[in-house]
C-alpha cells in the first residue's frame, strides 16, 4: 500500500501527483501566438514511491516528461512516467526498492545489477529524435508523439561511456553536439569520455582524460574552439558508498578546477585552471576572444545542496547557497593557473539561466534566469506563507549595459525554470519566454508565454493545466522541425 | 445582511469572544467581535502552506527548483 502520510512536506501543492495526463485543447488566458510550432518539452520527477530514506536527495524521484504541443494557436498537454527498468521493478514490487542517490549499496537486493538511473533531468531533441537525459546512465529514447519510453540509446554503439551529461551543447554553427559523461568507466572513476558528435547522429570523435578528483561534471560551456569544463566541489568515494551515504558530500576544501580543452586537441592539450571554492552547476555561455576563453554563468558561492552536506560534518550553510551572474576569463597566454572573476549583477538569481541558443559559442548580449522579488506583493491567504522564498519573476540580464527587464508572475504563483523561444530569423533576443507558473491559490500549473522583449507588459497567453505539472528540473523548446511530430 | 452585521458586530461589547479572520466584500478582514463567520480557504487555496514553516535548510533540500 502506498502511504505518503510520514512525508510531512508532501503536502498541499507539494504532494506528489502519480497521474498520467492527456489534456486536448488547453484552457488559455491571453493569445497564444499561432508562429509557435512545436513543443515546450520539460522533464522532472515525482515520486511515484516514498524514498526509501528520509535523508535522500530530490534527484531521486521518478523521471517524469511532459509536453505541451503547440500548433495552429491550440495548445495540448501529455504527461508519461519514464519508464525506466528502475520504474518497472518499483511498480511490480509496489514499493520503493532502490535507496540513496546514486548509491547502489543502499538497493534492495532484488535489482542488483539492473539500471537505476530515474532519467528526471533533461530533454533532448537531437538528430530527429527525443531523449530524457540524466548523468549517471545513458540517454533514453522516447517517442515523441506518444512520450512513451522506448529504451537506452547509445549513438549507434559508438558512443562508450557509460553516462551521458544532463547538458549537451549543440554548436549553432555546425549543428554538432558536443557532449560527455563522467564517471565513465563506473561508479567512481575519475574518467571523462567527451565526444563530438554531427548532427545525424553519428559519433565523430572521442577524447578520454582525467578530472584531479571524482565529482559532479553537470554541465559545460562550449565556444568555437574549445570546451570549458568546470569541476567543483562535491567529491565521492567507493568507501563513502558503502557507508551508505548519497553519491555526493561538499568539501569546502577543494579548489574549483576548469579545463579548457581544445575542440579539435588532445588529453595532453587539456590546460587546467584553478579558483576559489565555488559551485558552477549551471553555465550561460562561452566565447574564445584571441588568447581568452571566456565563460559567463551563474556560479554558486558554495554548496547549493543541503542534502548533498558538508564532508567535515559541519552545517549546510544557506548564505552562501546563492548564485551571481559571474563572467570567468581564462588567459591561455598566462604561466599561471589562476583566473579571472567578475560579478556582472549584484542580485543573486536562480541558476537554472538561458540564452539565446543560437548564440552559443559566440558573443552575445542576453541572459534569461528567474529570481525572487521580495519588493513584489505575495498573498499569503490565498497562495500559503512562502513570500519571498520562491522566484516570482524572469529577468532578461543585458551583459552589456547591466540593465534588467523583469517578468512578474503574480501575488500567489512561483517560476520553474525560464526557456527562452527565439523568433525565426529574429535578432538575438527576439522571441519568447516560457516557463511554468505554480498557482498556488487555484491549486495549479499554469505555462507562462511572454514576449522576450517586452516582459514589463506581462504575458501574451497562459496556458492553463486543471492540475499541478510534476516539478520541472529542465525544459527545452523543441521546434517542429526537430522532432517527427504528428 | 452583511453591512447591517458588521455595525452590530462594531457595537457589541467583546465579551472574551474569540478573534477570526472573515470574508467581506472579496476582502478578508480581522473580526474580533465574535460575530462573524470564520473564514476557510477553499480546497486546494494556500497550497504552499505545506512549505512556509521549513527552515531554509529544509526548504531547499526539498524544493530545490520549485
Amino acid at each position: 500500500m502506498v502511504d505518503f502520510s510520514n512525508q510531512p512536506t508532501m503536502k498541499g501543492f507539494f504532494a506528489p501527483t502519480r497521474f498520467e495526463a492527456d489534456v486536448y485543447d488547453c484552457e488559455v488566458i491571453g493569445k497564444v501566438p499561432t508562429e509557435l510550432n512545436g513543443a515546450f518539452v520539460r522533464l522532472g520527477g515525482d515520486w511515484l514511491y516514498p524514498p526509501k530514506f528520509e535523508d535522500d536527495s530530490p534527484f531521486s524521484m521518478d523521471g517524469y516528461i511532459n509536453m505541451f504541443r503547440f500548433k495552429n494557436g491550440i495548445v495540448d498537454y501529455k504527461g508519461r512516467w519514464v519508464k525506466t527498468p528502475r520504474f518497472k521493478a518499483d511498480s511490480a514490487a509496489h514499493k520503493q526498492l532502490f535507496g540513496k542517490y546514486r548509491n547502489p549499496f543502499t538497493d534492495d537486493p532484488s535489482v542488483k545489477g539492473l539500471d537505476r538511473s530515474v532519467q528526471n533531468t533533461t530533454p533532448l531533441a537531437f538528430a530527429g529524435k527525443l531523449c530524457t537525459l540524466k548523468e549517471d546512465s545513458l540517454p533514453y529514447e522516447i517517442d515523441c508523439n506518444t512520450l512513451e519510453t522506448i529504451g537506452p540509446y547509445n549513438f549507434h554503439g559508438k558512443y562508450k561511456s557509460l553516462t551521458f551529461t544532463a547538458h549537451p551543447k549543440v554548436d549553432p554553427a555546425t549543428g554538432e553536439m558536443i557532449c560527455y559523461g563522467y564517471e565513465a568507466e563506473g561508479l567512481e572513476t575519475n574518467d571523462v569520455f567527451l565526444y563530438t558528435i554531427n548532427k545525424k547522429g553519428e559519433v565523430t570523435r572521442e577524447l578520454r582524460f582525467k578530472v584531479p578528483y571524482v565529482s559532479m561534471v553537470h554541465d559545460i560551456g562550449i565556444t568555437q574552439k574549445h570546451v570549458v569544463i568546470p569541476v567543483y566541489g562535491f567529491v565521492s568515494s567507493m568507501e563513502r558508498l558503502k557507508e551508505g551515504k548519497v553519491h555526493w558530500g561538499w568539501d569546502d576544501t577543494k579548489p574549483a578546477y576548469v579545463a579548457i580543452v581544445p575542440r579539435d586537441g588532445e588529453a595532453k592539450d587539456i590546460r587546467w585552471f584553478k579558483g576559489p571554492s565555488r559551485a558552477t552547476v549551471h553555465t550561460l555561455n562561452a566565447r574564445t576572444e584571441g588568447e581568452k576563453v571566456i565563460l559567463e554563468a551563474p556560479i554558486y558561492d558554495s554548496n547549493p545542496f543541503p542534502f548533498f552536506p558538508p564532508i567535515d560534518g559541519s552545517k549546510w550553510d544557506p548564505t552562501k547557497a546563492k548564485a551571481y551572474i559571474r563572467r570567468n576569463t581564462f588567459d591561455l597566454s598566462s604561466k599561471d593557473d589562476g583566473y579571472k572573476e567578475e560579478k556582472l549583477f549584484e542580485m543573486n538569481v536562480s541558476d537554472l539561466g538561458r540564452v539565446d541558443d543560437r548564440y552559443l559559442t559566440m558573443p552575445y548580449r542576453y541572459a534569461f534566469t528567474a529570481y525572487a522579488d521580495k519588493q513584489r506583493p505575495f498573498d499569503e491567504w490565498k497562495a500559503g506563507n512562502l513570500g519571498g522564498r520562491v522566484n516570482n519573476c524572469y529577468g532578461r540580464f543585458d551583459l552589456a549595459t547591466g540593465k534588467m527587464n523583469s517578468y512578474f508572475a503574480g501575488d500567489t504563483h512561483s517560476l520553474q525554470e525560464v526557456c527562452f523561444v527565439p523568433r525565426k530569423n529574429g535578432a538575438e533576443g527576439e522571441g519568447y519566454i516560457m516557463g511554468v507558473a505554480s498557482n498556488y491559490a487555484e491549486m495549479r500549473s499554469e505555462l507562462i508565454i511572454a514576449d522576450a522583449q517586452r516582459l514589463e507588459e506581462g504575458d501574451v497567453a497562459r496556458v492553463l493545466l486543471p492540475f499541478r505539472a510534476t516539478a520541472q528540473v529542465h525544459g527545452r523548446w523543441m521546434d517542429a522541425s526537430e522532432l517527427p511530430f504528428a | 445582511m452583511a453591512p447591517y452585521k458588521i455595525v452590530l458586530a462594531e457595537a457589541m461589547p467583546m465579551c472574551g469572544r474569540r478573534t477570526v479572520v472573515s470574508f467581506h466584500m472579496d476582502r478578508l478582514y480581522l473580526d474580533s467581535s465574535g460575530t462573524a463567520i470564520p473564514y476557510h480557504p477553499p480546497l486546494g487555496a494556500r497550497s504552499g502552506q505545506a512549505a512556509a514553516d521549513l527552515s531554509e535548510e529544509d526548504f531547499r533540500r526539498r524544493f530545490v527548483y520549485a
